[in-house]
């Protein structure tokens, strides 16, 4: 069984990490959009928590947000 | 004031919009998409929803849609973001400048070939009879490029037929919108377009400087942006990042702007752009007919699938002196040449009068006007 964690999903801007809150939110998933500093600069994604992070992943993946 | 000057901006504006932008200058009072506070993301949320819902209208995603300042700056990066050395662009007579000077100009580089299709009768097959022959010939056409309703004649062309043969030969296609949403609801992907570009100030009932472009989700050349400046992401790459619509979308976005074009569409789903096509064909009869029958007047009025626009020119007179006598009369039209210069030769007009109505005008204002018309006429 996958370990539930909290953690932030990278996903470029703000209007994939929009998109990707109101998926989550569809499928019951607590989320936050949020904005943290990388490399590149600052990047917006959403914080997720108690959940495990390779089904959202798949699950964003699966309906083409961020190009994850 | 009786105004009949759609064509270049909808006046009155329903309620809701001007509603929508008191509401978004309290409301939406940050800068989406840079910082993450709770004004900020409010903000970014009401520009969100835009999105999606012009996105639901055209049939593509939200970050599909980048908005623009207007329909011109919506077609500038879809012409010079998308056409390479060597295209070969067909058009019509029948576009505006905003569709007419970008190509002029890649073709005076030597980017391009641009040549027109026939739209002399007025006959959709004839039109696509000329596409097929010219996909046939030895100097196939690479991309398309045509209004979906003209702006000088009201004149509808035959997108989802020219769509499907673009789709089906692997031709590039751009739409203008401009002058057809809201009495239509254009599907991207129905209509086989990869590029819808539109005001969001006619039609769609937002106020000026608002605007977008639509890519189909199936879009065969995503446009490189024009503008290039801060997006609140990836700041220390050199380029603009690549995920849209952040790539197309340096600076701040005019969010006052979006959100009236937010209720705009709302208006329109709610009204149905069915019953606005309706209603605006109905009035443009009446105003045609009308005219028709006042000596000294003439009407270039084609038969077929046109809503909207009428236009005129009276016997003896300049057609923006018809436009200003008109003025006299509290009258709002607008004469001259539409910035449509080919359309006008095409009619081989020095210009005319375009009245130009919404689904807000009415029948009494239509008769009004014709009074007015007739009453110049007579030189009264």
């Amino acid at each position: 069984m996958a370990n539930k964690e909290s953690f932030f999903i990278s996903l470029g801007g703000m209007t994939q990490a929009l998109k990707a809150e109101r998926l989550l939110a569809e499928k019951g998933i607590e989320c936050t959009v949020s904005k943290r500093s990388e490399p590149s600069g600052c990047v917006w994604g959403v914080y997720v928590k108690g959940e495990a992070r390779v089904s959202v992943v798949s699950l964003l993946r699966a309906n083409g947000i961020g190009g994850i | 004031m009786i105004y009949m000057d759609n064509g270049a901006t909808s006046y009155p504006k329903p309620e809701a919009v001007t509603l929508a932008v008191k509401r978004a200058l309290d409301g939406c009072i940050a800068n989406p998409g840079r910082a993450s506070h709770r004004e900020a993301s409010r903000t970014a949320m009401a520009v969100f929803r835009v999105r999606e819902r012009a996105a639901d209208f055209v049939n593509t995603e939200p970050e599909y849609i980048s908005f623009t300042h207007n329909a011109t700056m919506a077609l500038n990066v879809a012409l010079f973001g998308t056409l390479r050395k060597g295209d070969r662009v067909l058009t019509t007579p029948l576009e505006h400048n905003s569709v007419l000077r970008p190509l002029y100009r890649m073709e005076r580089e030597g980017r391009i070939t641009l040549d027109f299709l026939d739209v002399s009768t007025y006959d959709e097959n004839v039109l696509c009879k000329d596409l097929l022959e010219r996909l046939e010939g030895d100097e196939k056409p690479t991309v398309v490029v045509m209004t979906h309703t003209s702006n000088v004649l009201g004149l509808r062309l035959p997108v989802e037929r020219v769509g499907a043969i673009c789709k089906d030969k692997n031709v590039f296609f751009v739409v203008d919108g401009s002058q057809g949403l809201g009495s239509s609801r254009i599907d991207v992907e129905a209509c086989g377009i990869d590029i819808l570009c539109t005001s969001g100030h006619k039609g769609l009932y937002g106020i000026t400087g608002s605007g977008f472009m639509a890519l189909s989700r199936k879009c065969r050349r995503k446009p490189e942006p024009l503008i290039f400046g801060g997006t609140g992401i990836a700041s220390r790459e050199k380029g603009m990042p690549d995920g849209y619509p952040e790539r197309l979308e340096a600076g701040t976005l005019g969010v006052v702007g979006i959100e009236s074009l937010g209720a705009g569409l709302e208006y329109v789903t709610s009204v149905g752009c069915d019953a606005i096509a309706e209603k605006t064909k109905s009035l443009r009869k009446i105003l045609t007919e009308g005219l028709s029958v006042i000596p000294g007047v003439r009407v270039y009025a084609p038969e077929s699938d046109s809503v909207s626009i009428v236009l005129f020119n009276i016997e003896g007179r300049q057609c923006d002196e018809t436009a200003s006598l008109l003025d006299g009369f509290d009258i709002a039209s607008r004469g001259g040449l539409h910035c449509s210069p080919l359309a006008h030769s095409f009619l081989n007009t020095d210009g005319a009068v375009r009245l130009s109505v919404s689904h807000f005008n009415t029948e009494a204002e239509c008769q009004t006007v014709l009074s007015a018309i007739s009453h110049i006429t007579r030189g009264l």
